[in-house]
């Protein structure tokens, strides 16, 4: 039940969606990084930049955008 | 069309070359993943709980004599991006082991194959302490060490099978046995490739640590690949916590003021600046298509 819920165990989820949150983040700079490298080598680096620009804020949300693009694909 | 995309600047003709350059990627070579480990470590229940797929569970006798390569469509199940779908590969080999017969053809078509994926996924069983034939094949594919991961799947069976249904999380005494047993694997798979190795312990069931575990995938792909695969993830990061706790927790979350939590308030302010952005941006993309 919701209200069995101890103050430890709130507070190895809270430990675990921080570790969590932390590896998405991670995982999409590291990507970001990997799109930067992929556009310029083909040829778009102007396009890569402008990206860059545009999402050095909400690195997530270029995942978001990512996903438009390889969904519609 | 318009000739602006918002603050972006990315123009129609820039848009598109964009499009047609990720498209041709995709084309050329499509994300592709491959499975390795025995019979029943749960490789399929595991691609389906991070990509929310349906690849096909084995059935009770392992029956994959070849290497199998599957397309496997995915449908994004969230956000902006709810409905859309797209493919990727896996490619499933067969079962280490199953019949020592077998072993040289297998080693051959491991090594034939091998070369198409960007990453591969090596599964363990956290309770399967024999991994001598998984050191076998391992020691015969040297080529390949810097594309495989580990993931120790199955940790919820770890003795003393007390997960903490609660909370969705182990319980202390099987984390300090999943310690023992991640750092006793790490040390014999080490010493058969002679340096580091990324093993992370989930459970695809309980959708335990997923996180670390697509991360890992990320990072082991050529780094101008691993965009693809990130964009393929369609789990949340929080998908683990129980539903009927989720609100508690993320209430606590929001009230707690230590300094890790106050800069992740400032990422979150940062993501709904640009969340809206962002649909001004989809708006346009969308409405230009359109015309």
């Amino acid at each position: 039940m919701v209200e069995e819920l101890t103050g430890q165990e709130i507070g190895r989820v809270l430990d675990e969606l921080e570790k969590a949150d932390e590896y998405a983040q991670k995982g999409a700079l590291f990507s970001f990084d990997g799109l930067i490298t992929f556009l310029s080598g083909i040829g778009l680096a102007a396009i890569a930049e402008k990206l860059k620009e545009y999402f050095k804020d909400g690195i997530v949300i270029l995942i978001e955008f990512l996903k438009v693009i390889v969904g519609v694909a | 069309m318009n000739e602006k995309m918002t603050n972006s600047q990315l123009t129609a003709e820039e848009m598109k070359d964009l499009q047609n350059a990720i498209t041709t990627e995709l084309e050329r070579k499509p994300p592709t993943i491959a499975l390795i480990g025995v019979s029943g470590v749960g490789k399929s229940s595991t691609i389906n709980t991070l990509f929310k797929t349906n690849f096909a569970t084995s059935d009770t006798v392992a029956c994959t004599k070849e290497f199998q390569s599957k397309d496997v469509l995915l449908k994004f199940t969230e956000g902006q991006t709810k409905d859309l779908s797209t493919k990727f590969r896996v490619i499933d080999a067969p079962g280490l082991g199953e019949d020592i017969t077998h072993d040289p053809d297998y080693l051959s078509m491991y090594r034939n194959h091998l070369p198409q994926c960007d990453v591969i996924l090596w599964i363990l069983a956290a309770k399967n302490r024999a991994v001598a034939l998984d050191q076998t094949y391992l020691k015969e594919l040297k080529q390949f060490h810097k594309k495989i991961i580990f993931g120790l799947n199955q940790v919820d069976l770890i003795e003393p099978m007390n997960w903490n249904s609660k909370i969705n999380l182990p319980s202390e005494e099987q984390i300090e046995n999943m310690n023992i047993i991640v750092k006793d694997r790490r040390q014999k798979f080490q010493d058969i490739i002679g340096d580091d190795i990324k093993l992370i312990p989930y459970s695809a069931k309980m959708r335990y640590n997923l996180q670390e575990l697509f991360t890992s995938i990320i990072i082991s792909c050529p780094s101008e690949r691993a965009w693809i695969f990130q964009s393929l993830k369609n789990f949340r990061y929080d998908d683990f916590i129980p539903a009927k706790i989720h609100n508690i927790i993320m209430d606590r979350k929001e009230n707690l003021s230590s300094p890790s939590i106050k800069s992740n308030n400032s990422f979150i302010s940062n993501l709904k600046t640009s969340i809206k952005n962002f649909k001004i941006f989809l708006n346009n993309l969308f409405s230009s298509n359109k015309q």
